[in-house]
């Protein structure tokens, strides 16, 4: 056992509790496992059950880890990220295709929180202030911008979004990345909007506001594509002009309609919402993970380009050029049209190499 | 995530044979097992080769799998080999992702220390110590290190190591010398270039 030399075992005492983790790393990890478990299990739909013990040893924070990481950071959060359009600034300040949820976002706060009424303002208002503090998140932001964009014009426009897939292997993953029937530039850009044009009864309590907003979203979505398209140009013309923040009851809709039923395409919003988090907090392989969990849960999902376009930034971030640049080829193959081609070269630095071609 | 796992390893001789049946099974829940051992899985990921800049990412996969598979361990074997197990495979996988040192720039940065600090001194001669210590388990293949870290760093007994790497007792003394060889004449040779250079 005298192999080591006093040198050697002079230098292993004193080093050996250099290597410990600090409090700031404990906490920082404690913190990004919480996040991956919260998105874990929004992914696979079961209640979340670490963040508010597990994950906080003192019990004073435990309430607002739960609070924090459970409910913000795991369903609403992504449906929150994909569903808000003014977190990140927009690198095309004229595109048209969010005009009309954008213009009534950014007009009014009101009517963005009245999107999604899950979601808590103060996440909203937390990570903008995050967002703006740090000009390289601003800039990964930036880049996934138009990720962001599909996702939700997609999810808003496509009708196979209702429909849940049966699942494959994962090896056939990429065969659903065929692009769908060209979809009209108006029917991406339409989203079934609010009717602004009913009846506005007089301002009503926050209390009152939640139902009306249930109700809203209810109706929402048996609306009818003409009439959403009609109501959005009544919308714009509301949201631009009206200097008064939008009241819920000014957007509920009759009590008629057919009854809600939540649609599949949740999960596929929740999680890609959380790779799309996850890249942009600097953590791509944790992106990849929660990309190849969708390829799994979601082989023939609505969502498949852009699972591969997140993928992309994933694998460029993760400083594996070849591999990104082969999952866009295959993107680029089997959806030509697809405008996060472009981007998405542009983004990863491939458009000098790659030149016009595909 | 609860899994039950047997408790006997610390319970006293007497005490154990006063319930020498049954076994008590406690639940085994990922949150304790990251509070107990995570200081474990960072020496350890770090000590194999992580480089600072991905320590976070490496550990925190690691208690990703371990949430996944705590059902898996059954409690035959002690918790750290367990875990070194698996923080070993899953730095394997950060290496064959990313190379061991992709590039200069993402090298650790030395650590900023004030001069003005009366302590700087002491300091400045620990962070030396220390990466003089991982350029010299650098030095070390794959399986001379983890040996070599499990015996010296982690004082781990050599049934606990053969475990852990799933080898024989015998392999593992035998590879415990010839690592403790390497080491030391990689500390000579650094040594040597030292004194060369004054």
């Amino acid at each position: 056992m005298n192999d080591l030399s006093a040198d050697a075992r002079a230098l292993i005492a004193q080093t050996k509790t250099l290597d410990d983790p600090s409090a700031a790393d404990r906490a920082r990890v404690r913190q990004k496992l919480a996040t991956a478990w919260a998105a874990q299990n929004a992914a696979a739909g079961t209640p979340s059950k670490f963040e508010d013990d597990v994950l906080s040893p003192g019990t004073d924070s435990r309430w607002l880890w739960a609070t924090l990481t459970t409910t913000a950071v795991g369903m609403v959060l992504g449906l929150w990220f994909v569903m808000h359009p003014v977190t990140f600034p927009a690198p095309e300040q004229s595109s048209p295709p969010d005009a009309p949820n954008g213009t009534i976002s950014e007009s009014n706060p009101a009517a963005a929180t009245l999107q999604e009424p899950n979601a808590p303002a103060v996440i909203a208002h937390t990570s903008e202030a995050a967002f703006a503090r740090d000009p390289e998140v601003a800039s990964a932001a930036q880049a996934a911008e138009p990720v962001r964009r599909s996702i939700k014009a997609r999810a808003q426009a496509n009708p196979r979004v209702r429909k849940r897939a049966p699942a494959i292997s994962d090896a056939n993953a990429l065969d659903d990345i065929v692009d769908p029937e060209p979809e009209p530039e108006a029917l991406v850009r339409t989203k079934p909007q609010p009717d602004f044009t009913s009846p506005q009864p007089s301002a009503a309590s926050s209390a009152q506001r939640l139902p009306a907003i249930a109700t809203a979203r209810e109706t929402d979505s048996a609306r009818s594509a003409p009439a959403a398209r009609d109501n959005s140009a009544a919308a714009r013309a509301r949201a631009n002009g009206a200097s008064k923040p939008v009241d819920a009851d000014d957007i509920a809709p009759p009590q008629t309609g057919p009854k809600f039923v939540a649609q599949p395409i949740d999960d596929e919003l929740a999680l890609l919402g959380a790779a799309q988090e996850a890249l942009q907090d600097h953590q791509p392989s944790l992106a990849l993970r929660l990309v190849q969990h969708h390829g799994f849960r979601f082989p023939r999902g609505a969502l498949a380009q852009e699972r591969v376009a997140v993928q992309t930034l994933a694998l460029c971030a993760l400083h594996r050029p070849a591999e990104a640049r082969q999952v866009l080829a295959e993107l680029a193959r089997r959806a030509p049209n697809s405008p996060l081609v472009a981007k998405l070269r542009t983004s990863c630095g491939f458009e000098a190499a790659e030149g016009s071609g595909n | 995530m609860r899994t039950t796992a047997l408790l006997t390893a610390a319970r006293a001789p007497e005490e154990t044979e006063a319930r020498a049946m049954p076994l008590v099974r406690a639940p085994l829940r990922v949150e304790d097992v990251y509070e107990a051992h995570f200081d474990f899985v960072w020496r350890t990921a770090r000590r194999l080769g992580v480089l600072q800049p991905h320590l976070d990412d490496v550990v925190q996969e690691v208690f990703m799998v371990v949430q996944r598979r705590l059902n898996d361990f059954e409690g035959r074997s002690e918790i750290r080999t367990w875990l070194f197990a698996i923080t070993r495979r899953t730095v394997q996988s950060h290496f064959r992702q990313n190379s061991r040192r992709p590039l200069a720039f993402i090298d650790e940065p030395g650590e900023l220390i004030d001069p003005s600090s009366r302590c700087a001194e002491s300091e400045m001669l620990a962070s030396e110590n220390s990466r003089l210590l991982h350029a010299l388990l650098d030095e070390l293949d794959d399986e001379k290190r983890a040996v070599f870290v499990l015996a010296e760093l982690e004082e781990l007994s050599g049934p606990a190591i053969a475990q852990a790497l799933k080898l024989d007792v015998s392999t593992v003394y035998a590879r415990i010398r010839t690592a403790r060889q390497a080491f030391d004449m990689a500390l000579r040779r650094y040594r040597a270039r030292q004194a060369r250079m004054r």
